[in-house]
């Protein structure tokens, strides 16, 4: 495997696992925030089957998903939902801006998207639970 | 015999040297040019000029300091960070170079609405520098630009 496609891996087992979080906190949710995460679940499920497919036209196979994936923390309500919601957009943009180093061209365009849009998406989560401060200085990591 | 001329031999060699070395380095000197400006001094320039912004917009409207301390806040780090970056090899007056201060509008939303330009600016440079980056800074810039672009949503 090259170093480009181990980025794309790991980046594929970050999305496995934003998938499942979301899946978790969902329930947790109602009205707009409910909405919100059905479609910030949807994201990782898009970049999820992007990388699949990409790593499967390499010849490489995909990273599987796990049966279950240990959460940061338990979720039993609304406070506990949006918190994993920003863990978890905010650990998916961190794989993916670690990624940047080892891809180019396309692929680090796409990751760099992936960065933002998952910071962008933290900063939401982040207002609904009021938690401050609203914003990250290194949503990628440094 | 042979155990008099060695040294002289050696004498004779080392003297060798040393011209080699003196016209390798003189060759060096003449021909070398100045190494390209690091890729981080234009991220670094955008992120002295948002916070310049943000100062002169906290001088103006202090009461904007609630929303927009943090935001500062975040540029002061980068700045930071990529000023370690930067390390020493690149001369400090470039990278000291102060930033030109914005005309602050009269209106706290009119403020406001050109920080948030400025952010929107900013990311789209951010995000050029991080594509074409080594990857040594691609993390990095990647991670100013996604910076600005939530504070681009926070402010919107």
């Amino acid at each position: 495997m090259t170093t480009a496609q181990q980025q794309l891996q790991a980046a594929l087992a970050a999305e496995h696992a934003a998938v499942y979080g979301y899946d978790v906190l969902g329930p947790h949710l109602a009205g707009d925030e409910q909405t919100q995460a059905r479609q910030a679940g949807q994201a990782h499920r898009d970049r999820r089957d992007a990388l699949t497919l990409q790593l499967s036209r390499q010849r490489v196979t995909p990273t599987p998903a796990a049966p279950a994936y240990a959460l940061p923390i338990r979720v039993t309500d609304r406070a506990d939902a949006l918190k994993l919601a920003v863990l978890l957009e905010e650990r998916a943009a961190e794989v993916w801006g670690g990624a940047l180093a080892g891809l180019h061209g396309a692929d680090r365009r796409r990751a760099l998207a992936a960065v933002t849009d998952y910071a962008v998406r933290a900063v939401h989560w982040r207002q609904r639970a009021e938690m401050t401060p609203t914003t990250v200085a290194f949503p990628g990591g440094n | 015999m042979a155990s008099g001329s060695l040294p002289r031999r050696g004498v004779l060699l080392g003297g060798l040297a040393a011209v080699v070395t003196a016209a390798g380095l003189a060759g060096c000197t003449d021909t070398e040019k100045p190494p390209p400006p690091s890729p981080v001094l234009p991220v670094l320039a955008g992120s002295r000029e948002l916070v310049a912004a943000y100062d002169a917009v906290l001088v103006r409207h202090a009461d904007l300091a609630d929303r927009l301390a943090a935001l500062r806040a975040d540029h002061r780090r980068h700045v930071q960070e990529l000023t370690k970056r930067l390390g020493s090899a690149t001369p400090s007056a470039s990278a000291s170079a102060t930033p030109s201060t914005p005309v602050v509008p009269d209106g706290a939303d009119a403020a406001v609405a050109m920080l948030l330009a400025a952010e929107r600016r900013a990311q789209q440079d951010g995000t050029t520098a991080c594509l074409s980056a080594p990857a040594e800074y691609a993390t990095l810039f990647g991670s100013v630009a996604a910076c600005r672009a939530s504070h681009v949503a926070v402010l919107s």
